[in-house]
């Protein structure tokens, strides 16, 4: 039990380089710190729990395999979520290949009707609960397609630049940029249709 | 021929004393036995599966803390004795029977058998008040466990 | 508006432009009112969404969770420590004397017990669990008072390289 609060009590750093000497132990307890983290980033790309679990746990594997890598260069838990939003990327161009072209990526390569739509002009959130705000979010972030609610990710939360994104995604700056632009019109547009509903009798 | 007097009553007690030795004797063999109960059990996140019977709510709480589905459903209950350094089957479906063996002290070997096939075996301790739980994930994102407790303390021990 | 021209405004606000491209930017932003527009729109869903990231916790006790991780790496390392070829033969003589070193432990361990008087219950703390199909993985762990012994198919380790290996051991147990 004394060992136990020992590693509680440890800084990220500290139990990194107890875990790099082979402390499984060490690297236990920042699986128990961070799992919350890096499952959310997984599911927010991947929209399964199942799947999510899966990748998230992957992502612990191979941040074990490859912890003597780690060189404080980021946090630790930032360096587990490139890793499991790697191991996300993957698993939806998996996804890609198994699925037809969406209707919403016909409509990106189009134009698409976000593009031409006027901007919404009243904040779509405005008197709302932060719960309902962020309920309102996560749904419409459900109805973006994988490679859109990816983009908005990766830039939004994880702070990726164009360059970075597009390396990552395998794609060009400018697919990038495009696809980007049609997220956050699509997420514009679905929380404005939100308020509709609840003000429409 | 006449029986004489008192002889009908000394019989009578010579056969209960019998039966009470005899039930001395086989009381401990009785309290030795480990008493079980298992339960197979399907866990899904989906409500609508009413048919089947819930499990408790203290035994839901319990499952909820360590697994991720919300609902479980108990598909079977078996109840049975394992025999003093014996072993005995539970059929807990068609297709999967729990073998368990009492071994010295408290030791209990839980092997769970597919198909006449086996898959798993655990030895190890049963203190009093624990669960062993053998599971796992089923068809469509749903789970199965068959949960073994036991049922009261062996005496005798 | 044309595509371009959004799309430049947007990098505009994702600060993804040159000084120079920059300025031209900004210069036609200050005097279009459609531009402004749509530039209080794009502000407006980047601030919503830097307010509210998903937020989701793993559905599974902290036990659980970390039991599969666990044996996900004592399995890969397994994997990577298997000698190929030559040594193969070699790393195969030494796990068969394993079991032989194994009981040489136990025997001295049994000894141990009988001398500090526990033999009516020896090796009472040690829970063994043995997976007996060769189409399952297995894993345990405790969490308060349940004890869990978990099967899964062979085929799902993250990635389901033979999914009818999967299927035929969930036929095994569950109708």
């Amino acid at each position: 039990m004394a060992l136990q609060d020992d590693r509680t009590t440890l800084s990220d750093e500290q139990l990194v380089r107890r875990a790099q000497r082979g402390d499984m132990a060490a690297f236990e307890e920042l699986v128990a710190r961070h799992r919350d983290k890096v499952y959310a980033r997984a599911f927010s790309m991947l929209r399964s729990e199942d799947e999510a679990l899966d990748v998230s746990q992957e992502a612990w594997v191979k941040g074990w395999q490859r912890l003597k890598q780690f060189q404080g260069e980021s946090s630790f838990v930032t360096w587990m979520t490139r890793i499991v939003i790697n191991l996300c990327l993957d698993q939806l161009r998996k996804h890609k290949r198994q699925k037809a072209e969406s209707i919403e990526q016909l409509a990106e390569e189009s134009g698409g009707v976000e593009r031409q739509m006027p901007a919404v002009a009243v904040n779509p959130t405005e008197g709302l609960e932060r719960r309902e705000v962020r309920a309102r979010i996560e749904r419409a972030l459900s109805q973006l397609s994988y490679e859109h609610r990816t983009v908005l990710i990766l830039h939004e939360f994880e702070q990726l630049e164009y360059k970075e994104i597009a390396k990552r995604m395998q794609c060009s700056i400018g697919t990038v940029m495009s696809r980007l632009f049609y997220a956050r019109r699509r997420m514009a547009n679905l929380l404005a249709a939100y308020k509709k509903e609840e003000l429409s009798p | 021929m006449k029986t004489p007097p008192g002889a009908c009553s000394r019989r009578v007690s010579r056969v209960a004393a019998g039966l009470v030795l005899v039930l001395c004797g086989a009381l401990p063999l009785l309290a030795a036995q480990l008493r079980l109960e298992l339960k197979l059990i399907w866990a899904t996140d989906d409500e609508k599966y009413a048919k089947h019977e819930r499990v408790d709510p203290a035994t839901t709480e319990k499952l909820r803390k360590i697994f991720k589905w919300k609902h479980y459903f108990v598909i079977n209950t078996v109840r049975g004795v394992v025999p003093n350094r014996g072993t005995n089957s539970f059929k807990m479906s068609d297709k999967c029977t729990i073998e368990i063996a009492e071994q010295p002290g408290t030791r209990i070997e839980v092997k769970l058998i597919g198909e006449g096939k086996p898959v798993v075996k655990a030895t190890k301790d049963l203190a009093s008040g624990e669960w062993v739980t053998i599971g796992g994930d089923d068809k469509d994102g749903t789970g199965w466990f068959v949960l073994i407790k036991q049922l009261d303390d062996k005496a005798g021990r | 508006m044309k595509p371009k021209q959004a799309l430049e405004l947007q990098a505009y606000l994702d600060g993804e432009l040159s000084g120079r491209a920059a300025r031209r930017v900004a210069a036609w932003l200050a005097q279009d009112p459609e531009a402004q527009a749509l530039a209080n729109e794009l502000r407006q869903t980047k601030a919503l969404l830097a307010g509210y990231e998903p937020d989701a916790r793993v559905p599974e006790s902290r036990e659980f969770y970390w039991s599969k991780i666990a044996r996900a790496i004592a399995t890969a390392e397994v994997q990577a420590s298997r000698p190929v070829g030559l040594w193969g033969w070699l790393a195969d003589w030494r796990r068969a004397l394993v079991p032989v070193s194994g009981l040489a432990v136990a025997l001295v361990l049994a000894l141990a017990l009988i001398r500090g008087g526990v033999w009516s219950q020896p090796f009472s703390y040690l829970t063994e669990v043995e997976t007996l199909s060769e189409h399952a993985l297995t894993h345990s762990f405790r969490a308060g008072d349940m004890f869990v012994v978990w099967i899964e198919p062979r085929a799902t380790l993250w990635g389901a390289e033979n999914p009818e290996a999967g299927a035929e051991l969930q036929d095994l147990i569950i109708q």
